[in-house]
């Protein structure tokens, strides 16, 4: 990593490119950002590449927008207000969109992450245990009725919860 | 001789001699005047010639630069006229290039299209044809799934904080049934900090008190947040909260069982409350009286719609240590509260800094007067709903910081509230001061001098004209400034719009709806302004040529034309030709517009996630079929009024846009009650009836538009269906 032109830097990825990005686009991730201040900005010589996986698209595109408006509505937890751009952006395979999730929680991208984990809680949201293992391709190792008591109770208690009445939930 | 003779001869002889003497003298003086002269004469003909020369010379000089110059100058023409040629050729070369490129690239676009649009009717088909074979789906996605072998992505391993982002955004329940996929996932819903926050208004009336019971004293030690919004709960379940001895926050609202007596013993249990929402319940002056002897440390409070306490209960809240840490207070509609009870709230809660009083007509000057004099660290207040509030308290609020003022719908507020803004509050930043009459133009040229505003909300102040806002915009106020509402602001002009596009480098979101003296040239200048993302020009008399003029800014991502009733299909088509990037518009109510629209949204905005087509009567299901098989992200549907359309489209709707969320149907004659039903399950909110297009609609139930006389007729299909519906009622009665 050194300091390219006066307002850029390179920054060179696992893969061995070279990215050279704005001071803005860095600073969106918290780690680069804190290692650039502990380094002071005008040394040079730091071998230690930064792993930059595609996470570098996601923040030049999200460099310039506007802020949101401003209301005074409470912020709910709300996983379908992904914007169209990140969503075309995170039409990937689930491998790469979980890389993604490790990239952004590395460098510390608080978007990002934020993104990245809304489209997770997405596949799962409003889906019973059977389709999340489908969707995930995961295997049910919980045992029986006859097993572990802890696990039984939380099970049996969940599904009295639950499966007595699975249509009456509306959310 | 005599001497006289020989004198008279001697003087002769002299004379003769001077004479003689004389004249040779004169001779030779005579040849050398003539001499000299002639030498004379020689030198001034040379003198004149040269002369002449020199002057014939200067002429020719002076011609000659003359024409040198004229050289230079039409060649200098010539290469100009060359350059310009070159230019233009270049231009129209490029020009063309561009043009091809574009039409290539719209070509491709529609071609793109038809592709899609060939696709989803054939997946149509065979959706249809599977869905009477039962046992084909299965098979494909098993298939699938042997697909995905190859991945091995499991969330259960991703970092602590990725999974407690993912389940930040999952509701109880999706956690509850998480639990129960494997043991990977049921080890991580036990994850202490997953707990910190528990929801339970989102499975309000489905999980009996039991289960909340046990999760709670599970729990108890990790529980920071709970939120009980609209539970409605025995008492015994409220009592076990108080088990939750590190709680910080507690939203309670809307609990109708919520009652002292629980608020006793969680007051006793949970002395680190930080937060602490009571909206809406029936607690009294018994309340008031534990708040600031358990909670030392209580910074957010709200009471709003809180009947049962009174003043009494705030003369409680100075008891103890007081609740001077208390810093968001929200009192809305507790109109029980009298000014001495404000004096008591001054009294133990100096610490305020955000205050919100909603729905509160009997709040008056006096009462804020006696607030502020003890808190003077107010610095946002929003009192929507309180009409008796005048320029008084403003005079009072001199004294605080304020960075956020929101009002509404108040006629007392008058210029002289800010007359002296800047130095009273230079901080300020939100201003709202929406439908507050009392305001005009000097109060805009008061507001220009402050540098950190950024949200200007002026709407329904009707005396606000173009001079104010060229003042406003003249000041140093204009640079930050980033969202302008100036609905129904009706005498602004295009000279409002020129000084914005000039003076507002950050203006992101414009409204101007209803003002009806914009002109095409006014519109012509929004699209200097760069920074712009959203514009509502509904109710404007924007046509065709300015929807063209719009289209020429390509970053526009929300547009609403409402009730322009002078747009077309070309108009719209035009901008989403060019707005590629267009998220949401509405086109409500220009009754012109046909199916063309929606092709051209299916063809070039894809990216749509909100469209409002209410009031179009000539959109038919097929453009309904395009908008599913293309727009992917619509989230919100406003098809009110659209009389042609079908069941059909509900269909097409629920497999071509799986993100809808808000589908609004009224008056649309043609979608059945059963089909609206079935939607109703897969969207979060609908509105739905068949009654006929009431009149305003400007259309009958065919989508003919009325006429005059039509209007009579409505009325009476009107009548009619009272009719019908209270025999119908009555029927229903009967059985």
């Amino acid at each position: 990593m050194q300091l390219g032109n006066e307002d850029t830097w390179d920054l060179q990825s696992s893969g061995g490119e070279i990215f050279e990005d704005d001071v803005g686009i860095v600073e969106q991730s918290v780690t680069i950002k804190t290692m650039l201040e502990d380094l002071g900005m005008h040394d040079e010589g730091d071998d230690d590449p930064v792993p930059l996986p595609n996470a570098n698209a996601w923040r030049t595109h999200h460099k310039d927008d506007p802020p949101p408006p401003e209301d005074d509505e409470d912020k709910e937890k709300r996983t379908d207000d992904i914007s169209v751009w990140d969503q075309e952006f995170l039409k990937v395979d689930q491998g790469t969109l979980f890389e993604l999730i490790l990239a952004a929680n590395y460098l510390d991208v608080k978007g990002l992450l934020d993104v990245t984990c809304k489209s997770v809680a997405n596949m799962v949201k409003r889906k019973t245990p059977a389709e999340i293992r489908k969707t995930f391709n995961i295997k049910n190792d919980l045992p029986g009725p006859c097993g572990g008591a802890q696990v039984r109770k939380e099970n049996q208690r969940c599904e009295e919860k639950w499966n007595v009445t699975p249509d009456s939930v509306t959310l | 001789m005599t001497p006289e003779l020989m004198i008279k001869a001697c003087s002769f002889y002299t004379g003769h001699l001077v004479k003689t003497h004389f004249c040779t003298w004169r001779d030779i003086a005579r040849t050398n005047e003539n001499v000299a002269l002639a030498e004379k004469m020689n030198r001034a003909v040379t003198c004149y010639n040269f002369r002449l020369q020199k002057s014939v010379f200067h002429h020719w000089h002076s011609y000659m630069e003359d024409q040198k110059e004229k050289l230079k100058n039409t060649l200098l023409r010539i290469q100009r006229i060359i350059y310009c040629h070159k230019l233009s050729i270049i231009l129209t070369k490029w020009r063309n290039r561009a043009r091809l490129k574009s039409k290539k690239k719209e070509d491709e676009l529609i071609l793109k299209h038809e592709l899609q649009l060939k696709k989803w009717k054939n997946r149509l088909i065979l959706k249809r044809a599977t869905a009477e074979e039962s046992n084909f789906p299965e098979q494909s996605s098993s298939e699938g799934s042997l697909v995905d072998e190859t991945l091995k992505c499991d969330i259960s391993l991703l970092p602590e904080r990725a999974i407690l982002q993912i389940f930040f955004y999952l509701s109880l329940k999706d956690v509850i049934i998480c639990g129960q996929v494997n043991h990977a996932w049921m080890l991580m819903t036990q994850l202490n900090s997953l707990w910190n926050a528990i929801d339970f208004s989102t499975v309000k009336n489905v999980i009996p008190d039991k289960y909340i019971l046990s999760t709670l004293q599970r729990w108890r030690l990790n529980v920071l947040r709970l939120n009980f919004h609209g539970c409605l709960l025995r008492p015994k379940t409220f009592r076990s909260v108080s088990h939750c001895r590190n709680l910080q926050e507690l939203n309670v609202s809307d609990c109708p069982t919520f009652t002292d007596e629980s608020m006793r013993h969680i007051s006793e249990g949970c002395p680190g409350v930080l937060y602490l929402n009571l909206s809406n319940t029936t607690i009294t002056n018994r309340t008031m009286r534990l708040l600031p002897r358990h909670f030392h440390n209580l910074q957010n409070l709200s009471l709003a719609y809180c009947r049962g306490f009174t003043d009494k209960g705030l003369q409680y809240l100075n008891l103890g240590n007081g609740c001077h840490k208390l810093i968001y207070l929200d009192l809305s509609g507790c109109t029980q509260i009298s000014v001495q009870g404000f004096r008591y709230i001054a009294n133990s809660c100096t610490g305020i800094t955000h205050l919100t009083i909603n729905d509160m007509p009997t709040l008056t000057d006096n009462c804020v007067k006696a607030l502020v004099e003890k808190c003077s660290r107010i610095t946002s207040l929003v009192f929507t709903g309180a009409p008796h509030i005048s320029d008084c308290t403003f005079k009072a609020l001199s004294t605080c910081k304020l960075r956020k003022i929101r009002f509404e719908g108040n006629k007392r507020v008058t210029d002289a509230s800010f007359k002296y803004i800047d130095k009273n509050y230079p901080n300020l930043s939100h201003i709202y001061m929406a439908d507050c009459k009392g305001i005009t133009d000097s109060s805009l040229r008061s507001l220009s001098p402050l540098r950190q505003l950024t949200v200007l909300n002026l709407a329904n102040c009707v005396r606000i004209g173009d001079m104010g806002l060229r003042q406003f915009l003249d000041g140093p106020a204009s640079i930050r400034i980033r969202e302008l509402n100036l609905s129904n602001c009706v005498r602004l002009s295009d000279a409002s719009v020129m000084k914005l596009s000039e003076r507002c480098p950050n203006l992101n979101y414009l409204s101007l709806r209803n003002c009806d003296h914009l002109t095409a040239q006014g519109i012509g200048y929004i699209v200097n302004i760069f920074s712009l993302v959203s514009i509502d020009l509904s109710g404007t008399d924007i046509s065709n040529e300015g929807l063209n003029v719009l289209s020429k800014h390509k970053k526009l991502k929300e547009l609403s034309v409402s009730e322009c009733y002078r747009i077309t299909d070309v108009g719209i088509q035009a901008f989403c030709k060019s707005s590629l990037i267009l998220e949401h518009l509405d086109v409500s109510y220009c009754s012109q517009l046909s199916d063309m629209i929606i092709k051209a949204l299916a063809i070039y905005c894809i990216n749509l996630t909100s469209l409002s087509i209410a009031g179009c009567p000539k959109i038919t299901d097929s453009a309904m079929e395009m908008l599913s098989a293309k727009c992917h992200y619509l989230h919100i549907l406003d098809i009110s009024g659209c009389v042609l359309l079908t069941d059909q489209i509900l269909e097409d709707l629920q497999i071509g846009c799986k993100q809808l969320r808000i589908l609004k149907m009224q008056y649309c004659t043609n979608i059945s009650k059963k089909a609206a039903q079935r939607m109703s399950s897969k969207v979060q909110q609908q509105e739905y009836n068949s009654n006929d297009p009431p009149h305003w609609f400007g259309y009958d139930r065919e989508g003919d538009p009325l006429t005059e006389l039509d209007n009579v007729t409505p009325s009476k299909g009107a009548s009619e269906l009272t009719v019908e519906k209270s025999t119908y009622s009555s029927e229903e009665q009967v059985a």
